[in-house]
């Protein structure tokens, strides 16, 4: 169940990330960055490396949410904002919304393993699939397959807890993470956890050279019933300059009743 | 008359019937008793024929020139890939990729085969200037100069070596990312630039030498490309500069830490369930030289480094996997297009006779099968050089025609006295067509022999006219290599002196008919 | 005494004598006697006619050939690669290999201003906004192409986009008309994806703004352009649609200028910089690489003119040496008649004339005919051969070059060649002794 969940948020938030080439990372920070306290008593001693990082992969269970979302990305001196709204229900539902003008009326949904999309200049709604699919953004980013992941960090990783360090006035573990698989698009990963309420304050994802490729920054997170839920947080890509992607989620609603037909066909075309 | 009777005193003691011999005797006889106008016929012909089988040769260079470059510079004979690799090879599909290539490679290598592996990927280069999308290309150096010639064209630097994070890069995205010698640079930058580079004053003043003020350079300033027209373009590299020069400034420019680069690129991996992964990989590396040979497909958004650092961790995990194999037979002429023994049929049957089959997914694909797009099978080769030829020859053999046709005007006085001696009209004709076929066949095979002379360097050095083509229609910016080779053609080379000599042999006859024609009295006073 | 007969009619004037020739200054009557020596043997002066003939036709039909080839390597170049003048943003040029857009040119500034201030300056023709970027196509064997946001009704006032029937370039269908949700694809790509008309082509671009922009405009159009690449790879849609899904607002990523000729780009980049200012990069189609690559070619095809040239000068040569050494005795003659060896040389050397003249204009008329009906019929066939670079801007096509330039320097040359070879030997058989040169 707690798999199934997860895989229901990274969905769409891939589908947000396919607006952008920059922030195809930022599902993946959310994803491993939600605390909660629910899932039991406050670690205090060094605990060991794998339960750090369940607890971490834990944080992410819920049956849904929605979200009113922003994302900012800056590169080359340029501004873009895009506003969105998004829900995500169960292994395979999810929808995304744009808002803003300049992508008003984009919309796309994931459903039974498909992934549409609608736009206003097509009046259409078409199924991204084959190439397209595969198909790596801008020359250098993710392709979408790859951001289908749907196992837990701690399924992909073998953790190590290296120490303890301060973060912006936080105490954290920091653990290094290394692939299982040597198919991982992220062979290594670092991450920096909040000893008490188990939120990804930073993490680096890198290469399999070892460089680092990108920079995730928890800035604030909302306590949302029992959980720490990153609400704003930002991502750098580090072989471009001068680029940055700030996400902000607002009125975030986790686990309520979404009704069926927003993620309908026919909300895809309304 | 005294000097035109030794031609034909013969023939008076023996007036009824000339033997072929005694023809043949006054034809020779004929030949040195006219002996400028010989030489200066023969010269005619020989300089027609001459040109004609150089100008082909030409024609036939300029016509294999661009598959030439194919061959040499980008595929060789052929490749062997994975048949999945070859039917997807315009998204270059680094998955689609083969192991176990050693025994092929060492099989081919021992057959008398040049092989070299490669692994194709693309990536982008970071540089301190900006990034740029490069088709990457894992060679292993050795074997790969063995096949392709590119190599040889390093505008500066050098080829990189074994186990080393070196890229030779194309020109052009070299110029792009400011990897190259600076050519043109403002003081500012001219100064920054000394101050990253040269680490004593003394390499700060060799650097600032090799520099030359704008002001000598006005005239070019329109031809070549500036960025911004009101940007001050105050610094030329020097044009004189010696290689020893060049390489110090090179070498300054590499330790300055200023072609250091990355490699970003994204490795797919096809999982046992036929699903691929993306794996990212960053590499750092040096630019180590740039190749700007006369392919331009090897000087745009290309790179070349080692294969074999790319095999591990640091590299793209290929333990081994490599995307294609070049063949090329060893030693083969630049000149040549490839022969019967380095078709597919060729390579796969030694393959076979060794005991070491292509394994299943693999194929050899001849050169011709990655340009098919391009090349126009159907038609061969190019119709225009045809026409040209064809032109060409009709120019030079009714050179040689006029030749003949006035030469024998000129003696229909000869041909009158001759018939007055008692000489048959068969028999006059037959000496002429001798002699004029003596003077082609002469003229012929000395045209084929300097044709061929000159032919020589041309096919197997060529001439690199890229600074005579500067001469000619000035600087336009680009650094171009430009080597162009001429091409074989026994069949010209042998027709065109037996063409010569039957046309010459031919044209004889009708002046020499209307020689005939006009009554003996009335030729002999013939002027 | 047929022949003297000859001789006396070709070397004298009517009704003149030696003494006569003399007082009348002799050019005109030299020129009378040079004419009329042309007929006394006409096998001879027709040969040496049409040797001039064929060199000069030659002559023009080697350079209009290569004035063709060049010139419409050219053409493909300015049509759909550079324009004249190609303005661009400098965000762009940074990043053009990827051909971005969200680095407006002139930002702010709406299309059709610019269009109008660029439009009035002196030597403009055509001022064509253009957007050029790259498109991932929907489940498709051609994954990627090249859309070319373009207004075909102006570009079709400009110029032909197939350059070897000087057409519009369609196969089938039509444009797709400005604002219209379509577009027309090359022959190769629709051979490729087998697309027909009356078909939708999806694909997703990437906007100004960053984002994911899908489309599928409806397939109106097949074209064939004589450009290889394009024909191959380029989605042609309507400028303002395109315009408007890459939220481009009222800006455009690139702007083509065309002027009267192309010699003038230098200059006109020169002010439309100035007005434009830093922002912006103004390439000049010189600046091309494939130009360049063209010019550094030019070496190959000047040495096959050169050759050329000595070969048709050597036909001259030979003709004309033959010719007077032929009448080394009738010089003698003159001579012996009282002709001063000035005298002896202009006859020979305006008959000379005369030949080469008559013949270089036979070879001019022959050559210009055949040069105005190629370039009003171009030959489709393979030149350079594709030489495995789709890149290289070829038509593939033998367009040859009318111009009276070209029929000129023809003709001159011919003239030029004969009567230098003839000048020479006529010289030295001026100086052979009367009475030695009647003996030979």
């Amino acid at each position: 169940m707690r798999a199934r969940n997860k895989v229901k948020r990274r969905i769409f938030l891939v589908l947000v990330s396919l607006s952008t080439a920059i922030a195809l990372e930022a599902q993946q920070a959310p994803s491993s960055a939600s605390a909660s306290k629910a899932s039991g008593t406050q670690l205090t001693d060094a605990p060991q490396a794998l339960e750090l990082l369940a607890r971490v992969d834990a944080n992410e269970v819920y049956d849904s949410i929605t979200y009113e979302g922003e994302m900012v990305i800056e590169y080359q001196g340029k501004r873009f904002v895009k506003v969105f709204k998004a829900a995500g229900r169960g292994n395979t539902d999810s929808y995304v919304e744009f808002l803003n003008p300049e992508d008003r009326g984009t919309k796309y949904l994931k459903k039974e393993g498909r992934l549409y999309v609608y736009s206003p200049d097509t009046e259409s709604i078409m199924l991204i699939s084959g190439h397209l699919l595969k198909e790596s953004m801008m020359g250098s980013d993710l392709s979408y397959e790859d951001t289908i992941e749907n196992e837990t960090l701690s399924a992909r990783y073998t953790p190590v807890l290296v120490g303890t360090e301060e973060v912006r006035g936080r105490k954290t573990w920091m653990l290094e993470l290394t692939a299982r698989k040597r198919t991982e698009s992220y062979p290594k990963r670092k991450l920096w956890v909040d000893t008490t309420t188990h939120e990804v304050i930073r993490m680096e994802l890198f290469a399999l050279s070892g460089a680092k490729l990108k920079e995730y920054e928890l800035i604030r997170s909302e306590r949302i019933g029992a959980r720490y839920f990153p609400v704003e947080f930002v991502m750098r890509d580090l072989l471009r300059r001068d680029s940055r992607t700030i996400f902000r989620m607002r009125n975030v609603v986790l686990d309520a009743k979404i009704p069926d037909t927003v993620f309908s066909m026919r909300n895809l075309r309304k | 008359m005294r000097r035109k009777g030794s031609g034909i005193h013969k023939n008076v003691d023996n007036p009824p019937s000339l033997g072929y011999r005694e023809i043949l005797i006054v034809a020779f006889r004929n030949l040195s008793r006219h002996r400028v106008k010989t030489v200066t016929t023969t010269l005619g012909v020989a300089v027609s024929v001459a040109l004609y089988i150089f100008m082909d040769a030409w024609l036939l260079g300029m016509n294999l020139d661009s598959k030439r470059n194919i061959v040499s510079y980008e595929i060789g004979a052929a490749k062997i890939q994975t048949q999945a690799y070859f039917e997807k090879k315009d998204d270059l599909p680094m998955y689609e990729s083969f192991t176990d290539w050693k025994p092929l490679v060492e099989v081919l290598e021992k057959a008398g085969y040049a092989a070299a592996p490669r692994m194709v990927f693309t990536g982008t280069l970071y540089a301190r200037s900006g990034s740029a999308p490069i088709v990457f290309h894992g060679v292993d150096p050795e074997k790969e100069s063995r096949v392709l010639r590119y190599r040889n064209y390093m505008e500066v630097g050098r080829f990189p070596d074994k186990g080393t994070y070196e890229i030779a890069l194309g020109l052009l995205a070299a110029e792009k990312l400011k990897l190259d010698i600076p050519r043109r640079i403002t003081e500012e930058e001219l100064l920054r630039l000394i101050e990253d580079t040269a680490r004593t004053p003394e390499e700060g003043a060799f650097i600032r030498r090799l520099y030359e003020n704008s002001d000598n350079r006005q005239k070019d300033l329109t031809r070549d490309r500036a960025p911004l027209s009101q940007e001050k373009l105050s610094y030329f590299l020097r044009k004189d500069l010696p290689r020893s020069d060049l390489d110090r400034y090179w070498e300054l420019l590499l330790s300055s830490g200023r072609n250091d680069v990355r490699i970003s690129t994204v490795i797919d991996i096809k999982e046992e369930t036929g699903k691929i992964r993306h794996v990212y990989q960053v590499m750092e590396a040096k630019v180590v030289g740039i190749v700007n040979s006369p392919n331009p497909k090897t000087n745009g958004n290309v790179a070349f480094m080692p294969l074999d650092v790319l095999s591990g961790e640091e590299g793209l995990l290929l333990e081994d996997r490599v995307t294609e194999i070049l063949v090329r037979a060893a030693g083969a002429k630049d000149s040549d297009l490839p022969g019967p023994e380095e078709t597919p049929e060729a390579i796969e049957g030694v393959l076979n006779r060794a005991g070491v089959p292509l394994p299943s997914p693999l194929r050899v694909y001849g050169w011709q099968e990655y340009v098919k797009d391009y090349i126009v099978a159907a038609r061969g080769d190019n119709i225009t050089t045809r026409v040209m030829i064809l032109l060409l020859f009709i120019l030079s053999f009714l050179g040689i025609a006029n030749t003949m046709l006035m030469a024998i005007l000129e003696r229909t006085k000869e041909i009158g006295m001759m018939r007055a001696l008692g000489m048959t009209d068969g028999e006059l004709i037959l000496s002429f067509m001798i002699e004029a076929g003596m003077i082609g066949l002469m003229g012929g095979v000395a045209g084929m022999i300097l044709g061929s002379l000159a032919n020589i360097p041309m096919v197997n050095h060529g001439i690199d006219y890229s600074t005579m083509a500067r001469e000619l229609s000035g600087d336009f910016g680009y650094r171009i290599t430009a080597l162009f080779r001429s091409a074989w053609n026994p069949g010209t080379i042998i027709g065109s002196g037996i063409v010569a000599t039957l046309v010459s042999a031919l044209l004889s006859i009708p002046p020499t008919l209307r020689a005939l024609r006009i009554p003996v009295t009335e030729s002999l006073r013939f002027e | 005494m047929e022949t003297s007969k000859r001789l006396k009619k070709g070397l004298l004037p009517e009704g003149g004598s030696r003494s006569g020739l003399r007082k009348t200054g002799g050019c005109v009557d030299l020129l009378l006697v040079a004419y009329r020596n042309l007929y006394r043997n006409k096998r001879r002066t027709i040969l040496c006619m049409v040797a001039v003939g064929l060199a000069v036709f030659f002559n023009i039909f080697m350079q209009s050939w290569i004035d063709g080839m060049y010139t419409s390597i050219e053409d493909v170049v300015q049509t759909f690669e550079t324009g004249h003048l190609q303005l661009v943003s400098k965000g762009f040029e940074g990043e053009k290999e990827y051909l971005p857009t969200q680095f407006p040119l002139a930002e702010g500034e709406p299309v059709e201003e610019l269009v109008d201030r660029i439009q009035a300056l002196p030597r403009v023709k055509a001022v064509l906004p253009r957007i050029v970027t790259y498109a991932s196509l929907f489940d498709s064997v051609v994954k990627h192409g090249v859309l070319w946001g373009v207004d075909i009704e102006r570009e079709l006032a400009t110029h032909p986009l197939n350059l070897t029937t000087r057409s519009n370039g369609l196969k089938e269908g039509r444009y797709p008309r400005l604002g219209e949700n379509a577009c027309a694809v090359g022959t190769t790509f629709a051979r490729k994806t087998g697309i027909r008309i009356g078909d939708r082509i999806p694909f997703k671009v990437v906007s100004a703004q960053f984002s994911d922009k899908f489309w599928n405009p409806e397939v109106v159009g097949i074209f064939q352009f004589d450009y290889r690449k394009y024909d191959e790879g380029v989605i042609l849609v309507p400028f303002d649609r395109l315009q408007k899904i890459l939220l481009l607002g009222e800006g455009t990523q690139q702007v083509y200028v065309y002027l009267d000729n192309g010699k003038h780009a230098e200059e006109v980049k020169q002010q439309i910089q100035t007005f434009l200012g830093e922002g912006a990069v103004i390439h000049s189609w010189t600046e091309n690489y494939w130009i360049a690559y063209l010019r550094n070619s030019t070496f190959l095809y000047v040495i096959i003119f050169g050759v050329f040239q000595i070969v048709a000068s050597f036909l001259i040569i030979n003709t004309v040496v033959m010719v007077i050494h032929e009448r080394i005795k009738e010089i003698g003659m003159m001579g012996a008649l009282g002709m001063t060896r000035r005298e002896i040389v202009q006859v020979f050397f305006f008959e000379a004339v005369f030949l080469s003249v008559f013949g270089a204009l036979a070879g001019s008329i022959f050559g210009g005919m055949v040069s105005w009906v190629g370039s009003l019929f171009p030959l489709d066939m393979e030149m350079f051969t594709g030489g495995g670079m789709k890149e290289f801007p070829i038509t593939g096509t033998l367009i040859l070059t009318f111009s009276l330039t070209i029929l000129g320097k023809g003709f001159l040359f011919g003239v030029g060649v004969s009567a230098l070879c003839t000048l020479i030997p006529s010289l030295k058989s001026a100086f052979i002794e009367p009475v030695e040169a009647l003996r030979r």
